[in-house]
């Protein structure tokens, strides 16, 4: 496969991401939804399932009232109603972190579902501190022992080892890319970047991982891709529920995003932690390696992630995504806003929804962003 | 707010049709003057010294006394700020000023509007040295608190509460609360030169423990007909359980004597149900702005609201309907049953205790309002579908789906906030109660 062919197929899957599903799925190979990237997928792995990301289609939201009301963020509700009778009606089981409140009740209204497999993680909302890391432990143990029972699978400790080999692989060799895009910023574009770690979340790892060492192979030898930007260095942050047309739009608008907290690609990449004999806590440490604006971390929040990443990237201002009542990261983004403007990091907001940016009140005001950063 | 009780009561006075549903008079005026008492002693708490902790509901308030500290609980002090109908300016205030938008949480928006805008209360809260943060109702208020630590600067304290998967919370989950309990005492004691009193501990959660139990034994009084009391007005009476420290046995005095005087109600006016009111059970919050309207409305038709799930705990549904203690209840009969139970398990039972419904599994959600309908022989189910609260509000269509056709007992399901008066479409749900009601006096001919 060639490098040109990976980033055309990136593109594609995040347009579709469950198109390949249509036809037939994966030969051996069930897939189990899940909904954060805080989840030991690797247990997923082990036990011969795909770990599939569920990222709920506008095509559904038509029937998302039968579940949730309309003070729910579309994120959840799309994911629910694709789930039960959608695009994604194929899946016979699904895992739900705990995230926030919102996918908490989401996961109780599919767990009523007959012939449907609803498992539940209490991720904990802090990501360090006092019995952390031994409570998530034991909730990643509970929830293997839940999916062999309940889906009749027979545990294989060794399985599970290669498993977690594969996806500290597959972080190590997007961290390689992140790092490349920072020293060569023609090599790849956000939106493409953030394209392929999409597509990584709806096909097998070890396929993820050939395409990606054939792009960085590529992009060593001097090739570059990227046709966009050129203008004001951005970070982008927020959720998009895979969508990155919102970034073409950014980038059409003459910007250039040089780097991410997005939570579906720098939010769902552990950072490289040392592996543990206890493959448990191997898995456990992946996710608290990481973190999101809906989690507590102490030392950490948005702002100063923010102002870190721009610092090492070079970016000049920060823009955020978000869902209508999204109460968390609204929160965060209300708490952060004031130390950023201090540290003279402009920083705006757009509303998205499953179906675009609120039109052109959201362009305008993009574009009313951009004209204040060309004045600064 | 000694006023605001007043109020409601004397609301109830006009409102109601037959006599015998407002709260006893003893009881009402032992709890306002124990909200005077407990306001004044806000109001001195920088003088003595002490130190003030503002806390989110569910943040241990056993610990944070024993360690002599004056926890202020906001969510509770919003709640009444609401109930005066004056939280609609203060949120709108929050949104233009710090860029929350209007459908982000009304109660953490209030809390932050009365704290940092100097919005004049209807009582002086003191100012805090420190915030004692948790999610045991919600995530949003986690994320509330954490903005008022960076406006305060002031350092913050988080427990965080896994969420109930089963019917109650797993070994490993009370652990992982008591580890975090512990360290923060651990801190607290090295930042800020306290120290955890023992003696105090044990006091407070013996207190407690004594509280819920005779709270239990009201709780199962309004399962009798005709129902003692409206439901509505018992919101008031659990508030101290959450908020206050007694130096004496007074809020279980005043329980008691709420529980003396309610069983002598029912035994008085037994054998006079008509069997034609209507017995409604609340999902939920109230509308705290509202509930002159709703008693009103109801009232009306002959139907009043029996019991609320709010009202029960998460976790404290009774196990029988038979008094436990027997009758007058006394402190001593319940005080020999905490003699059986260690300090350990009692702290982690108080400890989950206020953990807000939406961290439960929505199995066990159905089970309790299956139990409850049967339990307190209710008629209708009345959902209030609080937009501020999400973690309660968003598996609604799935309850009311649940209850109506799985359980075929009528439900009103309405839309509003328990902060916000903007959502408040009193018109409509007005003619929603109407039709509701004609639908449960069909069902009862
Ligand atoms: S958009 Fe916000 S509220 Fe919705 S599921 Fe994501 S984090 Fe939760
Ligand atoms: S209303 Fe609900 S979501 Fe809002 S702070 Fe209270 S418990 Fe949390």
């Amino acid at each position: 496969m060639k490098a040109e062919d990976v980033i055309q197929e990136a593109r594609d899957t995040a347009a579709s991401p469950y198109a390949r599903f249509r036809k037939s799925l994966p030969e051996g190979r069930k897939p189990m939804g899940y909904a954060c990237p805080f989840i030991p997928e690797e247990l997923i792995h082990a036990a011969g399932m795909l770990p599939l990301r569920v990222y709920g289609r506008s095509a559904d939201l038509g029937g998302a009232d039968r579940y949730l009301p309309s003070q729910c963020c579309e994120v959840a509700r799309a994911m629910v109603s694709s789930v039960a009778g959608g695009e994604l009606r194929f899946l016979e089981s699904m895992v739900f972190g705990f995230c926030c409140d919102t996918i908490r009740a989401a996961a109780g209204t599919l767990q009523a579902r007959p012939g449907f497999e609803t498992f539940f993680l209490n991720i904990p909302t802090r990501l360090n501190g006092p019995g952390v890391r031994d409570y998530l432990v034991r909730e990643i143990a509970a929830f293997g022992t839940s999916m062999a029972v309940r889906l009749d699978l027979k545990p294989d400790p060794e399985k599970l080892r290669s498993s977690i080999c594969v996806y500290r692989e597959n972080d190590a060799l997007l961290h390689q890319l992140r790092r490349l895009r920072l020293e060569k910023p023609r090599a790849l574009s956000g939106s493409d970047y953030v394209a392929l770690t999409v597509m990584g979340q709806v096909m097998p790892k070890e396929e993820h991982n050939e395409r990606l060492s054939v792009l960085l192979e590529a992009f060593r030898s001097g090739k570059e891709f990227n046709e966009t930007g050129g203008g004001k260095r951005v970070l982008v942050a927020g959720l998009l529920n895979g969508n990155v047309e919102y970034l073409r739009r950014l980038e059409s608008l003459g910007l250039d995003i040089v780097d991410d907290d997005l939570c579906e690609a720098s939010r769902s990449l552990a950072e490289e932690t040392p592996a543990e004999t206890d493959p448990l806590y191997s898995v456990a440490d992946r996710i608290l390696s990481r973190y999101c604006p809906v989690k507590i971390k102490d030392g950490l929040d948005s702002a100063t992630l923010w102002a870190e990443k721009c610092s090492r990237s070079g970016a000049e201002a920060v823009v955020v995504f978000l869902f209508r009542f999204c109460d968390p990261q609204y929160m965060e983004y209300a708490t952060g806003k004031p130390g950023l403007k201090e540290r003279g990091i402009p920083c705006a907001v757009v509303e998205v929804g499953l179906d675009g940016m609120g039109g052109g009140q959201a362009d305008t005001r993009l574009e009313a962003f951009i004209e204040s950063l060309g004045s600064q | 707010m000694t006023g605001e009780l007043e109020k409601v009561a004397a609301g109830n006075k006009r409102q109601r049709k037959e006599p015998g549903k407002r709260v006893p008079q003893a009881p009402l005026f032992l709890l306002n003057d124990l909200f005077t008492r407990y306001y004044r002693t806000l109001k001195k708490a920088d003088a003595n010294g002490r130190l003030v902790a503002w806390s989110a509901l569910g943040f241990p308030k056993h610990v944070l006394f024993a360690l002599g500290m004056i926890p202020v609980y906001p969510q509770f002090h919003v709640a009444f700020q609401s109930s005066r109908g004056l939280t609609g300016r203060i949120i709108r205030d929050v949104e233009g000023r710090y860029e929350i938008p209007h459908d982000i949480c009304g109660e953490v928006k209030s809390m932050i509007g009365t704290i940092l805008n100097g919005e004049k209360l209807a009582f002086k809260l003191p100012e805090p040295d420190l915030i004692a943060s948790c999610n045991s109702t919600c995530g949003a208020t986690a994320k509330g608190f954490q903005f008022l630590r960076k406006h305060l600067g002031i350092p913050l304290y988080f427990c965080d509460y896994p969420c109930v998967t089963d019917s109650t919370p797993g070994a490993h989950s009370l652990r992982y609360v008591r580890d975090q309990i512990d360290a923060f005492v651990l801190s607290a004691e090295e930042a800020h030169g306290v120290r955890l009193d023992r003696k105090k501990y044990r006091r407070i959660l013996s207190q407690d423990f004594m509280a819920l139990e005779i709270w239990t034994e009201i709780v199962k009084l309004c399962a009798r007909k005709p129902a003692p009391v409206d439901a509505m007005d018992l919101y008031f009476f659990i508030l101290p359980f959450f908020i206050m420290e007694f130096e004496n046995d007074d809020f279980l005095d005043l329980l008691i004597r709420l529980y003396n005087d309610l069983y002598r109600r029912c035994e008085e006016s037994s054998g006079e149900s008509t069997g034609k009111e209507i017995r409604l059970l609340w999902d939920l919050l109230p509308v705290y702005h509202k509930t002159g309207f709703f008693k009103k409305a109801f009232a009306e038709h002959d139907a009043s609201v029996v019991m609320s799930t709010y009202l029960t705990g998460a976790l404290a549904y009774p196990d029988g309907f038979e008094p436990k203690y027997g009758f007058p209840l006394k402190k001593e009969a319940v005080a020999s049953t905490l003699q059986a139970i260690p300090d350990e398990e009692i702290a982690d039972r108080l400890n989950y205790s206020l953990v807000h419904d939406g961290k439960l599994p929505l199995e066990f959600r159905k089970h309790k309002i299956r139990r409850m309908i049967s339990d307190f022989a209710i008629d209708g189910v009345v959902m209030h579908m609080d937009r501020s609260c999400r973690p309660v509000s968003l598996p609604q269509f799935e309850l009311c789906r649940y209850v109506e056709e799985d359980l075929g007992v009528p439900v009103l399901l309405f839309d509003a906030d328990s902060m916000d008066e903007r959502y408040f479409a009193g018109n409509q749900v007005l003619t929603r109660i109407e039709a509701f009601m004609e639908r449960l006096a069909v069902r009862k001919e």
